[in-house]
């Protein structure tokens, strides 16, 4: 082995002459166009993906460098604003107060959701209106508004929704399907309906790690929001479109300044203990969330921010008082876990651990607690008592294991019905697809893939090169070759989770490179050594030097001047690259040297 | 007592992996057609440089080693010949010393253990008190006394001059009659090697021994032994009566290593002159033809590049060269 | 030195490194960048008062002296604070209970077996070096010993839990049953156990068997192997009570390192069969970033080092008569 250690050590040396080499092709001046396109390493899809722009990109002279990083390494890069660009899935929900978050200047700060740091006041008033108004069809048009302008500066390219692959066992049957698919936090209705043709009367889930926290108040992830919302019932629910449906609350009404919302509750409804549910429990509910600042549950945030006060005027009615209208206000209260009162008032820290939830985990909903093994299994029972349709399993399991092959396996064995989170990976879908042992539900996911920029730094600051880029990426490809587990969309507000919400008539990119190429030479870029990576030389990319494009159609430059590169906070001394290069030559020198000197 | 013929043991060389793949096979021939004899109660010290094979020699003898080919017969029995049980009885009359103390006594056994385990094995007597008198008397006459005092120790805890006469004891339990020594006081200091030399003396004139001691120390071997025989390069050169080979070195290896006797009186070191011998010993796997002394010879000449062969050239006296007729 | 001093010695050293690792387990964790809170609760939308009130629970919101202190304080009455991904959860309940059983379980039954099986087979195999079952052993060793543990479980649970419907595909318990008897739980819990054992005991049979064949070959090499084959010993006498007491020595170190897999556990082979132990925790925290939870297994693995360490010198001092205390 020894023996081979100066080949490895020469082998070094020659993947490092090339990082030698090539800081010295361009001049400072005329800077290429390149960036590094952060992509995360354990997601299959965001890999892809990222390996495709970087072709794609390349194509019209636009150098990408991909780097796969794990979530601890990406995630932080990115709250920092520390990055070129980077592409993964961003996450939404029901409601689309993402629009807000991710668009409005006052969430560009270190780890605000705005990790693009896109700022537009006109944008930032038409949103500060939208999430203001309890009208909603006045927010509607507002975000209309709003969209058109996002779509047009292009702070970042929305790709594609994932889809929500998941695997039935045989016999199972009536699922319902809903965007983010038949078993989500949001989907109230799969474990009622379903049942299976052999008679089998228990469910298995399969969940990849512990459901853990099972508190209501500190769920904060999919598993635990999913086993909350089997075993505590919310005032309203969500039918197949997403739409409030009656759950708790029979009816409600919103009045017209959008401040004061009325639920009726059910009557006869019980708690898993056969205590009555009144709003004396969502009352206490409500102001236990505000009152100990909640983290978990799905929209306490909101809730925390526009809850007033809530009156009980009786048994059946809750009136609750909004600091401010919210144009999603009714899904903020109703779709809250609500707590029994005569257990959650000796509770004072929210986050308790798991080995307390034989004592504190009584909800109202359709299936109840019956114990917890650490680490192995969740088993949930169907609550007779409960007001709604029984549901037609008798148990709920959830049954963590690690692996999707494994998973796989024991469904066909028909051990477990199915799993918690739609498969990632192209390969298994593609076996999962053709396998005739399983049933196949495909859905519209929550998880929306985009192409993100650094929009404070170079050259993304130039909104040519934005709009460039989003005309050479040709989405269909990117979807072609993730076997089709993407639905691909141009719109930053999605129509299949919020209808007419989203902007039916925002700008679109055509996949259209020659486009690109043009819009990248106005803003200054041509390719000045001959290497196919275009540089930033606004002189030579005037259009009385010979262009290298075919098309004429291209009009003498009206354009305001772009900004130049000067303003960018890359280090315009000798490449970083280079000095780390020597370094790490000289120590590899010396190692040998050390190395060679020791035998 | 004892006679060898035409011992050889070879080992193979480590080859590369493109030699094997041709089929060469190489050997390192350690010992290459060695013959002598040993009378009873003689002492017969086997002298060489390392590396010569006097070491594989002694041990090819007692079987510790498998020889390539030879025969040696001990009181009649050819011994290379025996089989599993006749072995047993044979190592009861044939014992070793080793050279390195330091290593030759398991460490994790106490000295009542090491040197009552031949015992046991053969089952000696019949009671633990016999064998703990026998084991007691066997430390008494290497002078480890009382012997009380050493058998719950372990080596570790001796130094190494006791732990010598431990070996010796372990050798002597059984009664033999043949011993080889392996270089038995090489690992010594100088001031203690006198006292096991002598120490062996006395045991061998006590129980009637006969010894091969192996050495390369011309010195000692005068001091210890009735003949010698040097050995060079897996071959015997010359045998002979200790003091005419001394006095009288026939063969020109002989000679040179005479003449490398440091000796005490510094002017008579003076007036002597050393033989110098150019060049290295060759590798045993590389063998010259012919003498193997001869790329090295000073007296060297064209006859030598054959093979000579051990002759009696005076009576008693053998010697492999052709320059020496008798 | 005596031999208690030698221990005290020992002892004393043991606890100055375990101070100082616990020391450097709180700071490690400190010195990393950002904001924790964003690490418990990964929702960028949380209002500052909810981070103030997070930071406050899992007590970041003090000076990092005070927290040094408390660290302290704490470690000593055994609290080592509450997970990050089991909010709420005490790291002592997360680590202690099921999941440590988990790995103990299964890690020192398959250490055990893997080292006796693997002892056995070196043994054997040193014994006969150079035949053909010796060559296979090794083939096979170093085959089973480079295979990535994560595939060979993965084939095993295809074959042996899909198509053959032996073993159990994931999990340590069937779910959902309720035991009638102790018993009846320990036969499932054994059942789900032949996975992951079998994966751990082939992959780490080859290091025993070549690390014993090796010390063994080291130990034919001595000189009191010679001795024991010149006193007459059968073979299996030469192997068992030479040999291997001697051989075994090295092992004793081995054993000792081995006891942090008693705690770290074997990520990959826990993960392909969900077998809840620590090395999926490990996995889990790093993943999630859980920083209490690494701590604590952190101090655990080093108190299990330590000890172990310290109960190899120990006995290695007991056991073998040559250690000199110092």
């Amino acid at each position: 082995m020894n023996k081979y250690k100066p080949l490895f050590i020469l082998l070094a040396l020659l993947l490092i002459i090339p990082y030698l080499a090539t800081p010295l092709k361009a001049s400072p001046e005329e800077k290429e166009l390149k960036f590094e396109l952060m992509v995360l390493s354990w997601d299959g899809l965001s890999v892809t993906a990222g390996e495709v722009i970087a072709e794609q990109l390349k194509k019209v002279g636009i150098k990408v460098e991909v780097s796969a990083l794990d979530d601890a390494v990406m995630y932080p890069r990115i709250d920092k604003r520390d990055y070129d660009a980077e592409e993964m899935a961003y996450g939404v929900d029901p409601i689309p107060t993402y629009f807000y978050d991710r668009f409005h200047s006052s969430q560009d700060f270190e780890g605000g959701n705005n990790a693009w740091s896109y700022h537009n006041p006109e944008v930032d008033k038409l949103l500060d209106q939208a999430f203001s108004t309890g009208d909603v069809n006045k927010a509607k048009e507002l975000f209309h508004r709003a969209e058109a302008l996002i779509a047009e500066d292009v702070p970042y390219i929305p790709l594609f929704l994932a889809k929500d692959v998941h695997a039935f066992a045989k016999g199972w049957k009536n699922w319902t399907v809903m965007p983010a698919g038949p078993i989500s936090p949001y989907n109230k209705l799969t474990p009622i309906y379903i049942y299976n043709e052999d008679g089998k009367d228990t469910m298995v889930i399969r969940y990849p790690s512990a459901p853990e926290p099972l508190s209501p108040m500190a769920a904060d992830n999919g598993r635990a929001l999913y086993y909350c919302s089997l075993v505590y019932d919310t005032l309203i629910a969500y039918d197949p479109h997403l739409k409030p449906i009656p759950w708790l609350a029979k009816s409600w009404e919103i009045s017209d300044d959008g401040k004061t919302i009325t639920f009726h509750l059910r009557e006869g409804v019980k708690w898993h203990d056969g205590k009555p549910l009144t709003s004396e429990d969502v009352a206490f509910t409500f102001n236990y969330i505000k009152e100990k600042k909640v983290t978990g549950g799905i929209y306490t945030v909101h809730l925390i921010r526009l809850l007033d006060s809530v009156e009980t005027p009786d048994e059946h009615t809750v009136v609750v008082h909004l600091k401010s209208p919210f144009p999603f206000a009714l899904h903020v209260f109703g779709y809250t876990f609500i707590v029994p009162k005569h257990i959650w008032e000796k509770i004072d820290e929210y986050d308790w651990p798991a080995s307390k939830a034989p004592e504190y985990a009584v909800g109202s909903g359709p299936f109840k607690f019956v114990k917890y093994v650490e680490g192995e299994y969740l088993e949930l029972a169907r609550f007779d008592d409960w007001w709604g349709k029984k549901p037609n399993i008798k148990r709920l399991i959830i049954k963590i294991i690690k692996e999707d092959e494994s998973t796989i396996l024991q469904i066909k064995k028909g051990e477990v019905t199915t799993f918690r989170y739609g498969l990632m990976s192209p390969g298994l879908i593609k076996a999962v697809r053709k396998d005739p042992d399983l049933q196949v539900v495909e859905a519209i996911d929550q998880w929306d893939y985009l192409l993100a920029f650094n929009n404070k730094r170079w050259p993304f600051t130039i909104k040519e090169v934005r709009q460039a880029i989003a005309y050479a990426i040709d989405k269909k490809e990117i979807v072609k070759k993730l076997l089709d587990v993407g639905i691909i969309t141009d719109n930053y507000v999605f129509e299949q989770w919020y209808g007419d919400w989203a902007n039916p008539n925002v700008p679109k990119y055509e996949y259209n490179p020659e486009k690109a190429k043009e819009l990248l030479r106005k803003a200054g870029f041509v390719d000045v050594d001959g290497d196919g990576i275009l540089e930033y030389a606004p002189e030579k990319a005037k259009p009385t030097t010979p262009s290298p494009t075919k098309t004429q159609t291209v009009q003498p430059t009206t354009q305001k001047p772009t900004p130049t590169p000067t303003t960018t906070e890359k280090p315009s001394g000798p490449d970083m690259t280079l000095v780390a290069g020597v370094i790490i030559l000289i120590i590899i020198v010396l190692a040998a040297l050390w190395y060679l000197k020791k035998r | 007592m004892l006679e060898v013929k035409d011992l050889r043991v070879w080992f193979p060389a480590r080859t590369s992996f493109w030699q094997s793949l041709k089929g060469v096979s190489r050997y390192v021939k350690a010992v290459d057609g060695v013959s002598f004899t040993i009378k009873r109660g003689e002492v017969l010290a086997l002298v060489g440089e390392s590396g010569s094979g006097k070491t594989t020699t002694g041990k090819a003898i007692l079987r510790l080693i498998e020889p390539t080919s030879g025969e040696v017969w001990f009181e009649g029995v050819n011994v290379l010949s025996l089989n599993k049980k006749e072995l047993k009885e044979f190592r009861r009359k044939a014992q070793i010393i080793f050279q390195d103390p330091f290593e030759s006594l398991d460490p994790r056994m106490t000295i009542y253990d090491i040197v009552a385990e031949p015992l046991k094995v053969n089952k000696v007597y019949g009671s633990a008190d016999e064998e703990y008198d026998a084991v007691a008397k066997a430390l008494e006459d290497v002078r480890l006394v009382p012997p009380e005092d050493f058998m719950t120790r372990f080596p570790h805890e001796l130094s190494g001059g006791q732990r010598q006469r431990v070996a010796i004891a372990r050798a002597l339990i059984l009664r033999p009659k043949f011993i080889v020594a392996d270089e038995p006081v090489s690992m010594l200091d100088a001031s203690i090697r006198t006292q096991i030399l002598e120490l062996m003396e006395d045991l061998r004139k006590e129980y009637g021994l006969t010894y091969l001691f192996i050495t390369h120390d011309l010195a000692q071997a005068r001091y210890t032994s009735d003949r010698i025989a040097v050995m060079y390069l897996g071959r015997i050169m010359e045998i002979g009566p200790t003091e005419e080979v001394v006095s009288n070195p026939l063969h020109p290896y002989t000679k040179v290593l005479i003449s490398h006797v440091p000796i005490p009186d510094p002017k008579l070191a003076k007036s002597r002159k050393k033989i110098d011998v150019p060049g290295e010993t060759p590798s045993p796997i590389d063998l010259p033809p012919g003498c193997r002394f001869y790329p090295r010879c000073p007296f060297a000449r064209e006859v030598c590049k054959e093979e000579p062969q051990l002759i009696e050239v005076e009576p008693g006296r053998w010697v492999s060269c052709h320059l020496v007729r008798s | 030195m005596g031999f208690k001093e030698y221990v005290a010695r020992r002892l004393l050293s043991s606890l100055v490194t375990f101070f100082l690792i616990i020391v450097l387990n709180f700071f490690i964790f400190r010195i990393m960048p950002g904001d924790p809170t964003r690490t418990i609760a990964r929702d960028a939308r949380l209002l500052p008062e909810q981070r103030e009130l997070l930071k406050k629970r899992f007590g970041l919101d003090r000076p990092l002296w005070d927290q040094f202190i408390l660290y302290l304080v704490n470690l000593f009455r055994g609290d080592l604070g509450l997970s990050f991904q089991y909010r709420g959860t005490p790291v002592v309940e997360v680590i202690l209970g099921r999941r440590m059983l988990n790995t103990f379980l299964l890690m020192g039954s398959s250490i055990a077996v893997a080292l006796v099986i693997g002892m056995t087979l070196g043994t054997i195999a040193a014994w006969k070096r150079g035949s053909k079952a010796d060559i296979a052993a090794i083939i096979f060793s170093l085959v089973t010993y480079s295979i990535p543990t994560f595939w060979m479980g993965m084939l095993l649970i295809l074959v042996f839990g899909y198509y053959l419907d032996w073993i159990p595909i994931s999990g340590t318990i069937t779910t959902g049953v309720e035991y009638q008897t102790f018993w009846e739980y320990a036969a499932d819990y054994l059942h789900h156990m032949v996975g992951p054992m079998v994966t751990l005991v082939i992959s780490f049979i080859g290091y025993h068997f070549l690390l014993m064949r090796n010390s063994l070959l080291d130990v034919f090499t001595e000189d009191y192997m010679l001795t024991a084959i010149a006193k007459g010993l059968s073979t299996r006498t030469i192997l068992f009570k030479h040999a291997m007491r001697n051989a075994l020595l090295p092992m004793i170190s081995v054993m000792a390192l081995e006891v942090v897999y008693l705690f770290s556990g074997a990520t990959a082979t826990e993960t392909v069969f969900t077998w809840q132990g620590l090395g999926l925790l490990i996995y889990e925290s790093v993943v999630k970033q859980d920083y209490p939870v690494l701590q604590g297994i952190f101090i655990f693995m080093a108190l299990a080092v330590l000890t172990a360490n310290f109960v190899a010198d120990v006995v290695y001092a007991l056991v073998d008569p040559r250690i000199r205390y110092g």
